[in-house]
């Protein structure tokens, strides 16, 4: 078979390589990444918690949940009930496991802090380094910071991300509590961006990473436009339209680009959990398994921008080899 | 006689007894100093006595005191309010609050389940929740994970524990529930994962499951009398549901029950609706796919339907029917009648003989509605009832991998579950709606349990040729079927109406106003920008004497996923998108409680 059949085949065996691990790391991040002793899982991490408490409120809040508050599953009522690893808790330990866990992200904790800043269209295509790197972004007349808390759910909000390339559609969500990677400043001729040759309709990098590929007259290449329609159905309750990004789910076109094919792949596979962001594992699931490169070649693209939001123009014919493997893997 | 034996029942033993609870909690829903149920009332029509704060005055509201609930997701529903105690939920991981309000909203108690995370993905559309509720001394909490828990309203111990649904199969909660008698009645969440929808009844008391009544299958898993369960005014008849489907596609065809329900304590009837069948793509489920898209009538006692009225057959666009069926003695045609009032996701506003199920009026509720001509009419005709499709609309004539374009409204439907309001002293309807169309292209999906089910591809977008934005808050005349008056709204309207005798009626937007308008006129009277978009819904309530309005906010839902980055309208050609407005130039996450009140000179 084709190069695509054995990464269907390689896939297939990550799943099964990883499964075991998944499993394990979930357990690990449910208990550490959100200490049971915190009020809510949004409030998991504490700088977030703090950050919430700025909203401008007319009128004071009234009393204060007692700290260290509802074990799960209990009922606390209005007395000092601290349990003790509530407060101090949780802190050290969940440091560590966060890191662990978000591993993938490269989000350090600053670019965690620094990425709560909405973009906010207007700003988009010139990304200022606020002494954060690359991941600060310009944030007109946004209301100062997102009182979000996840860790690496930072950029996600199509952070900076979809400033650097989106430019024209200027409507990020900046509204995700969720993140992924931010903002891609990317080059056409990016060695995980150009194409390196073709066959049977499908792009390749010089890497052997699936691509896409945009004809100068907007043409796209069939699997960007096949990744659009699947992306419509299995992706976007979360991740919201074009991948921009929901209120609670990353822009997952800048991840596709800052993580890289295999990472991309793995996470779709397994899922991965922190706090209360949770992505599925969607291994198992035909409809995304096979047409994983699609998704991820159209998500790619809308990435850097190399195709604007909506729905693709015109598009390449279905090749018969692509044809042939979606009719093998689909059953 | 029966009714009055209940109720010499329900005084004689208190609140200790099962049988008593339905009056119990009618009691202390007639008290119109308490909001006692989500709907309002049983007949959900979200209505209030209360008048101190009326269209003179309303326009010096104030904020009389916040809760932050400490979770950042869309925040759906609305606090109850019993007595001197306010109850609240969260989204998930839905904590509850017993909030003290002769005590400054002082914590009472708070509950805080423990659930597994794995819920939060296969919760099609955010983790939302909408609300508690409560009967004879209990809060009910319905959980994400679709674990229902009976709280002691008190102290908030845990009572009893019961699981509805499997989570890994793709089986989720949204929903509040509805205490009907000694019984809670609970529906599910999951058409978007091929989960089968049911409505369950559990004991009030001991958390024992009673009946379950599917939406589809076999006639006694449906709990169905094929001669006396009637459509319109006909016999079902015989596996009414298995005739409808391909093979076996039912067990896995949709059918959710996640919206508001009502009750009529005289004819002793809940009404419900049942969502889209599973999947998007029509093709993949030939047949009118029964009894999705149905509005159901059963017998609170043992689930036994009494009638159906199939509302979209072969749902080709995912127009849910799960909205609420509001319960009104109006003057129809110079004759007193029991009406059910119904906004459909289809866009299309129903009104029915609610003891009989007889159609008396289908008309559109936005002008722009375009996938059917209109319902037929004709109890003569062999198509009576049944919606006529537009070829040009149609995804299942224009088949898989096609696109088809400018379906008016989208799938999140001229309504969706919002809830309206209706005022006796109107007789009008007040109902917040969606003003969206959208492209739908169905393809073929293969199902696999716990994963996304979906099968088509949409684009939404303001209506076009409109005032540009994507809602519109209405008031519906439901005798004639027509449009009083509309304000146009730049977003889709996602907070649900409260109507009140002092003739305001109140509802949230998503850049997250409070607003309050003449019931008359639809005149802007106050708004208020609460620190989030709202898609919560108001409710009023009297404490020392005052009236006080609250409204969540907390922006999120359907609302949060296409509305946040802001919609594109791929009509208008490459290069022109992004066009409209994003959610998120105005707005941003939060889980708030807002409370009003007049300040004590006016």
């Amino acid at each position: 078979m084709t190069r695509t059949g054995t990464r269907l085949i390689a896939a297939t065996a990550l799943t099964l390589a990883l499964g075991g691990f998944a499993i394990a790391a979930q357990h690990e991040t449910a208990e550490s990444d959100c200490p049971e002793d915190m009020n809510t899982s949004e409030g998991c991490q504490l700088d977030g918690a703090e950050e919430s408490e700025r909203q401008p409120v007319p009128g004071a809040a009234t009393a204060p949940v007692p700290e260290g508050v509802g074990d799960d599953g209990t009922t606390t009522m209005d007395m000092p009930a601290a349990d003790p690893e509530a407060d101090a808790a949780g802190d050290g330990g969940t440091a560590d496991s966060t890191d662990a866990t978000n591993g993938t992200d490269a989000t350090d904790s600053t670019d965690a802090q620094e990425s709560e800043r909405q973009p906010v269209p207007g700003a988009a295509t010139a990304p200022v380094p606020e002494g954060t790197g690359d991941q600060g972004t310009t944030t007109m007349e946004a209301p100062a910071a997102d009182p979000e808390s996840e860790p690496d759910a930072a950029g996600a909000t199509g952070g900076g991300a979809s400033d650097a390339g989106a430019s024209q559609d200027g409507s990020d969500t900046g509204m995700s509590q969720d993140s992924s990677d931010a903002a891609p400043q990317v080059q056409p001729d990016d060695p995980n961006i150009a194409v390196a040759y073709e066959e049977g309709g499908r792009y390749w990098t010089a890497d052997d990473v699936p691509t896409f590929n945009v004809a100068a007259d907007g043409t796209v290449d069939w699997l960007t436009f096949s990744g659009y329609r699947r992306y419509n159905s299995e992706c976007i309750v979360c991740h919201g339209p074009d991948g921009e990004g929901s209120t609670y789910a990353p822009a997952i076109k800048n991840s596709a680009v800052q993580m890289g094919y295999y990472d991309f792949v793995g996470v779709v596979v397994n899922g991965r959990k922190n706090g209360n962001s949770v992505m599925p594992q969607f291994g198992d699931n035909l409809n995304v398994m096979c047409y994983l490169d699609d998704i991820y070649v159209y998500l790619k693209a809308r990435g850097v921008d190399a195709i604007p939001r909506g729905r693709p123009g015109s598009k390449e014919a279905k090749s018969d080899m692509i044809q042939e493997e979606e009719n093998v893997c689909m059953g | 006689m029966k009714k009055l034996l209940l109720l010499t029942s329900g005084i004689a033993l208190a609140t200790a007894l099962p049988a008593s609870a339905n009056e119990e909690l009618m009691t202390q829903m007639d008290n119109a100093d308490q909001w006692a149920i989500q709907t309002g009332d049983y007949a959900n029509q979200r209505y209030s006595e209360l008048d101190s704060i009326n269209t003179e005055n309303v326009g010096d509201l104030q904020v009389a005191w916040t809760f932050s609930t400490g979770v950042l997701r869309g925040h759906e529903g609305s606090p109850l309010v019993i007595g001197d105690t306010m109850y609240l939920n969260t989204p998930f991981p839905n904590i509850v609050y017993a909030l003290d309000l002769a005590n400054e909203g002082k914590i009472k108690w708070k509950y805080e389940p423990r659930q597994d995370q794995d819920v939060i993905p296969v919760m099609c559309c955010d983790t939302v929740n909408r609300g508690v509720a409560y009967a004879n001394g209990k809060i009910f909490l319905h959980q994400a994970d679709t674990k229902i828990v009976a709280l002691d309203a008190e102290s908030g111990e845990v009572l009893w524990e019961q699981q509805n649904g499997d989570p890994s199969k793709g089986e989720t909660n949204t929903a509040t529930v509805l205490p009907v008698k000694d019984k809670i009645i609970v529906g599910i969440s999951g058409g978007e994962f091929g989960v089968r929808g049911h409505v369950t009844a559990y004991n009030m008391e001991t958390g024992e499951r009673e009946w379950r009544a599917y939406s589809m299958g076999p006639d006694e898993e449906m709990l169905v009398d094929p001669q006396n369960t009637t459509h319109l005014g006909k016999p079902i008849g015989e596996d009414s549901s298995l005739k409808t489907w391909e093979g076996d596609q039912w067990q896995i065809g949709g059918g959710t029950t996640w919206g508001w329900y009502s009750y009529d304590p005289e004819a002793d009837l809940i009404y419900y609706g049942t969502g889209n069948p599973s999947t998007w793509n029509p093709a993949q489920r030939p047949g009118d796919n029964r009894w999705s898209m149905t509005i159901m009538a059963r017998d609170p006692d043992d689930g036994m339907a009494k009638w159906f009225y199939q509302m979209t057959p072969h749902d080709e666009w995912d127009y849910d029917g799960v909205n609420e069926m509001i319960l009104t003695d109006q003057e129809f045609e110079g004759e007193e009648r029991k009406l059910l009032t119904h906004f459909d996701r289809n866009g299309l506003a129903y009104t029915m003989d609610r003891i009989s199920g007889e159609l008396l009026v289908a008309e559109k509720f936005d002008p722009t509605v375009n996938w059917t001509t209109g319902v037929d009419m004709d109890p003569e005709s062999d198509t009576y009832g049944r919606p006529e499709v537009v070829a040009q609309y149609s995804t299942e004539q224009n088949g898989e991998d096609v696109n088809s374009t400018g379906i008016c409204p989208a799938a999140l439907g001229t309504k969706d579950q919002q809830p309206a309001a209706y005022s006796p002293k109107t007789e009008m309807f007040y109902v917040p709606t969606n003003h969206v169309c959208m492209d739908y292209e169905p393809f073929r999906v293969a199902y696999t349990a716990g994963q996304p089910y979906v099968g088509a591809t949409l684009a939404m977008y303001p209506a076009p040729n409109s005032h540009g934005g994507m809602g519109n808050f209405i008031a519906w005349d439901n005798v004639k079927g027509e449009i009083k008056w509309s304000i146009p709204e730049q977003f889709s309207v996602w907070s649900g109406a409260l109507a009140t005798a002092g003739d305001v009626v109140f509802y949230g937007t998503l850049e997250g106003y409070l607003k309050a308008v003449d019931a008359k006129t639809g005149e802007e009277l106050y708004k208020f920008k609460t620190p989030s978009g709202i898609i919560g819904n108001g409710m009023t309530y009297t404490q020392d004497g005052k009236q006080y309005v609250a409204v969540l906010s907390g922006v999120g839902g359907w609302a949060g996923i296409g509305l946040a980055a802001g919609l594109t309208n791929p009509n208008d050609g490459l290069g022109a998108v992004g066009g409209y407005a994003a959610l998120s130039d105005y707005t941003a996450l939060g889980g708030q409680l807002t409370v009003f009140t007049l300040p004590d000179d006016a």
